[in-house]
């Protein structure tokens, strides 16, 4: 059953190219992979469609070399990774000892681990924290967040072999368990 | 706490977070949107190069068209004056060119002085060309055109072609013509009154 958007999205793009055609398949198909891509470095949704937009604009200006790109996933998200980081503005200042503060009480409230995840300030404070990783680390760690990704195609973006990819995955988490731990401990020993 | 003792709250504190941190599901209609912007770009692009391409033709039309109107300038440039003699006639131009040519322009002179070489011979070619001042010096006879000649005279003349000459056409006489004198009788005035 073809829903409303899918004939909307078919009358808006109709054309007669070939390039037409596979660009409305690959936006289909890959669309919400560059997104995730995107909002993953930019945290900002409409940020996050622009750098879609553009990828997707690279990639039909790219029509020519189209032949040669062996897997369009990884191309794509290469490029959209390379477009978001071009993006990014400096974040926001977060003042991390209010939001430790607030996600400490949250735990003592009894509160589930989800109602605490879900919550803005625990939000802001991984920010802030993965913000704080080394380069290589954070690079990995935010892919890898998309959840789009498996650890080869990381390997493709950042050009580096997937077994470095895991050994950046496992330190990263555990220098971001390390500093949630001293911030929350803190907290919640005062 | 010690850290070597497991915080199972951290650990799914951790992973929770950073389920959560991938982000929410984009906006319904994400490839509409995606699909209408690259289109539009794309088009503008389009146009811009189109903008360009026709702004480039438009200049190296111009260039052409200068070029050629420059070129053709020296062809269109009209003589001092018909009347005036050659300049190459030698006793002429020594007693006349002087006077006219400060009579028909004082800046007559200065217009040929910072005129380039190559430009003088071009227009000296298109004034020649255009009005010969002299008529060319006719040429000695061919031996061809002297055959035809002495042929023309050993022949009959055109004189002497039969039927044009009154003296060789006996057998066309033609009669006199005789015309009776004309007789104009006066008016009666008698007449002319009943008449009225």
């Amino acid at each position: 059953m073809i829903d409303a958007g899918q004939v909307i999205l078919s009358e808006s793009v109709s054309t007669t190219d070939a390039s037409g055609d596979e660009l409305e398949a690959t936006v289909r198909e890959q669309a919400r992979l560059v997104y995730r891509i995107a909002y993953s470095v930019l945290r900002n949704h409409h940020d996050a469609e622009d750098v879609a937009q553009e990828t997707f604009l690279r990639f039909l200006r790219h029509r020519k070399r189209w032949a040669e790109i062996r897997d369009w996933r990884a191309w794509l998200a290469t490029v959209a990774w390379r477009v978001a980081l071009d993006r990014k503005r400096r974040p926001a200042e977060v003042r991390l000892e209010e939001a430790a503060e607030v996600v400490s009480k949250l735990r003592s409230d009894g509160a589930a681990v989800d109602e605490v995840a879900a919550s803005r300030q625990m939000m802001s404070l991984l920010e802030r924290l993965v913000s704080s990783l080394p380069r290589d680390l954070r690079e990995a760690l935010i892919l890898s967040a998309t959840e789009e990704l498996t650890s080869a195609e990381i390997s493709q973006v950042l050009g580096i072999p997937e077994g470095s990819v895991r050994t950046r995955l496992l330190r990263a988490r555990a220098i971001l368990r390390e500093k949630l731990a001293a911030l929350l401990e803190h907290k919640h020993a005062r | 706490m010690h850290d070597d003792e497991p915080d199972p709250f951290l650990d799914d504190l951790l992973e929770a977070s950073l389920k959560q941190y991938r982000g929410e599901e984009p906006r319904s209609g994400l490839e509409m949107r995606i699909l209408a912007g690259v289109r539009t770009q794309e088009r503008a692009a389009r146009l811009r190069w189109l903008g360009w391409a026709v702004a480039v033709c438009a200049g190296i039309l111009a260039v052409i068209a200068l070029t050629l109107h420059f070129a053709r300038a020296p062809l269109r440039q009209p003589t001092p004056s018909a009347s005036l003699p050659s300049k190459e006639s030698g006793a002429h131009r020594a007693l006349l060119q002087p006077p006219l040519a400060q009579q028909l322009s004082p800046s007559f002179g200065a217009h040929r002085a910072p005129l380039q070489p190559p430009q003088q011979r071009v227009r000296r070619v298109a004034t020649r060309r255009s009005r010969p001042e002299q008529f060319p010096t006719p040429l000695p006879l061919t031996e061809q055109e002297k055959l035809l000649l002495a042929y023309f005279n050993k022949t009959a003349k055109p004189d002497s072609i039969p039927g044009t000459d009154e003296n060789s056409a006996g057998g066309l006489e033609i009669p006199r013509i005789t015309v009776a004198a004309l007789q104009i009788e006066p008016l009666d005035d008698s007449q002319s009154k009943q008449g009225k």
